[in-house]
């Protein structure tokens, strides 16, 4: 059950309450909001009346969508006999259910024997259990159970606010401040407004601005993402997505997606796919996110991934888009990755290692051949490795390097995006980039600037050199020149790189 | 925790909006509120951020002046930045107990 919505709502309802009562001076006056708050809840649980739960029309729809009463009777039944024994009476009411608890819990009742008699006589299946009214057990769970969680909430407001009023020059003279303590996420914010690739494509429009047609975002030094339409490009097609699950700041999403048919068609694509990313992130129960639900979440994680391919195929019909994405769970981080927008990460050792295979035909034949050689006798590992590496950049020269073989928008229902799990304490940094930064930078020129990049800076650093960076093809000769281009100059495409900086030691806690 | 509530604006625009935070500065003698932008149908709401000085007209109902001179500018976004630094390093406290 999602408790963040049930939560929500009983604090709109109490909150709603509270405020109204505020402005009440007469005899009349409802309290402060936790009886309207105890009572809405009861009577969802009882008569699956969710109109009571809440006035705001959002957080009703919500509660209707998302919660049962099943699940709340459960959940409330579970909070009360988990609490028991800490749980000091305030009424007789209150004494007598506790006790019924804590007597049939000595009698030899398992908790979970309790729990299921508890929540079906709160919904109305029997008149008594445990020695108990069934009405009164509920008024007793639901009243204990706002009461903890408003006081837990005002408590958090009230710290924050002192803390706030705290930090802020005192000139200012601040008080009375609230806040709603729900941290803005400016990458979200203007992926869901549509803005982040307009604002680029109005900057690049306006020969007069004095600003790089770009967008910069930074959650807490953790999470970076930087995206420039590039130098020759007149339309940004990028998207780019870094944010946190609302359940937890411990688990997070970064997306890279690049648009692919032409204007218009690639920009809506690629915004579609980082649009439907926070949607589905922030709907996505935090137990998915935990160690050992890896496959699940992939099962979840493909399903939407279809939607998008099949929402982006009927309304953009020429547009596609490449997805690459992170989802940064418990102990382990999931990879996904369609077309050739890459995920790399500086492990622990301080190699730099490539998560994701291109769905590119040069990329695919190279990996084949690589995968089946054996290292001859005579040659160093190191010798070995180091070729593969020079025929894996010579990759990036081909005049076909830009044909891929999939893509989100292109493919059928069925489609399969590969992925990859890699536990949390191998990496330092975890890095997404659209082909703009791949194309621009070998794998070595990469390593070194996050070696020596502090990582805040590092989305920024990456995409600034691969804006400016020269390459030129290091062989030459006729037959070279069929297959490659001599030179490739940076920013010749769009560019976005998404970064998190990972700050656990890598120690199993 | 959301808190809706209706603006009338600078041209006698009314909308329904959500309050992300609300203050009163003694430098100015007035009270402030930032904002969001506020869907009754959709959970994604947009998050476009707006800021303005206040005053109540009746309850759950601002009229908000989003006319900010430089300096009452530079106050609305400090304290922005202070609530979502503060709110993280709350929840990262929280998270690691």
């Amino acid at each position: 059950m999602n408790v963040k919505i049930l939560n929500d709502s009983l604090y709109t309802t109490y909150y709603t309450y509270r405020d109204r009562s505020k402005n009440m001076s007469y005899e009349g006056r409802q309290g402060d909001g936790v009886r309207q708050a105890t009572d809405a809840l009861r009577n969802f649980v009882r008569f699956n009346n969710a109109i009571s739960f809440t006035r705001a029309n959002s957080a009703r729809i919500n509660v209707m969508n998302n919660l049962t009463r099943q699940e709340v009777a459960v959940y409330l039944a579970n909070f009360i006999t988990k609490n028991a024994n800490n749980i000091r009476p305030q009424s007789q009411t209150e004494s007598k259910v506790i006790d019924a608890i804590l007597r049939n819990r000595s009698r030899g009742m398992s908790d979970y024997e309790i729990q299921m008699e508890i929540a079906y006589a709160m919904m109305g299946a029997k008149e008594s259990v445990l020695g108990c009214n069934s009405e009164d057990i509920l008024d007793v769970a639901a009243s204990l159970y706002t009461e903890a969680e408003v006081l837990e909430r005002d408590q958090k407001q009230e710290e924050l606010a002192r803390r706030v009023e705290g930090t802020v020059n005192p000139r200012y003279g601040i008080k009375n401040l609230t806040a709603n303590p729900v941290a803005v996420n400016y990458c979200v914010e203007e992926i869901l407004s549509g803005r982040q690739i307009s604002i680029q494509n109005d900057v690049k429009k306006n020969p007069n601005s004095k600003y790089r047609p770009a967008r910069e975002y930074n959650l807490n030094d953790e999470l970076m993402a930087y995206t420039d339409i590039g130098n020759s490009r007149n339309n940004q097609e990028d998207s780019v997505l870094i944010m946190y699950h609302p359940s937890s700041p411990k688990y997070k999403m970064l997306v890279v997606a690049d648009g692919v048919g032409g204007h218009e068609f690639g920009d809506q694509a690629s915004n579609e796919t980082v649009k439907a990313m926070v949607n589905w992130f922030n709907s996505l129960p935090a137990s998915y996110l935990a160690s050992g639900r890896e496959e699940e979440l992939k099962r979840a994680w493909t399903e939407q991934l279809r939607k998008v391919n099949k929402t982006i195929r009927t309304k953009y019909y020429s547009g596609g888009s490449t997805f690459v994405g992170a989802i940064v769970g418990e102990k382990n981080t999931l990879i996904s990755s369609i077309g050739d927008s890459r995920a790399y990460m500086l492990g622990r050792d301080g190699e730099l290692y490539q998560l994701t295979d291109d769905d590119n035909k040069s990329f695919k034949t190279w990996k084949a051949i690589w995968e089946s050689k054996q290292k001859p006798w005579n040659k160093s590992q190191k010798d070995f490795d180091r070729e593969k590496a020079f025929e894996k950049d010579l990759l990036r020269f081909r005049k076909d390097s830009n044909v891929i073989t999939a893509a989100l928008g292109m493919e059928t229902d069925t489609l399969s995006p590969q992925y990859t799990l890699v536990p949390n304490s191998n990496y330092r940094t975890l890095m997404l980039f659209s082909d703009g930064v791949t194309d621009c930078l070998s794998d070595d020129s990469i390593k070194a600037i996050t070696k020596y990049t502090n990582p805040h800076r590092l989305a920024k650093e990456i995409v600034n050199t691969a804006l400016s960076e020269v390459s030129e093809l290091p062989i030459s000769g006729e037959q070279a020149k069929k297959i490659y281009n001599s030179t490739i100059r940076g920013g010749k495409d769009n560019t976005t790189a998404a970064v998190y900086n990972n700050k656990d030691d890598g120690r199993d806690r | 925790m959301k808190r809706i509530i209706s603006i009338v604006d600078d041209e006698n625009n009314e909308g329904k909006y959500e309050v992300f935070c609300s203050f009163d500065s003694e430098l100015t003698g007035k009270s402030y509120v930032i904002y969001t932008e506020y869907e009754e149908d959709s959970n994604d709401g947009s998050l476009i951020m707006h800021a303005g000085s206040y005053v109540e007209e009746e309850e759950n109902k601002l009229r908000v002046n989003t006319k900010l001179t430089s300096e009452e500018h530079d106050m609305i976004s400090e304290i922005l930045n202070a609530i979502i630094n503060e709110a993280k390093k709350m929840d990262d406290k929280k998270d690691k107990e």
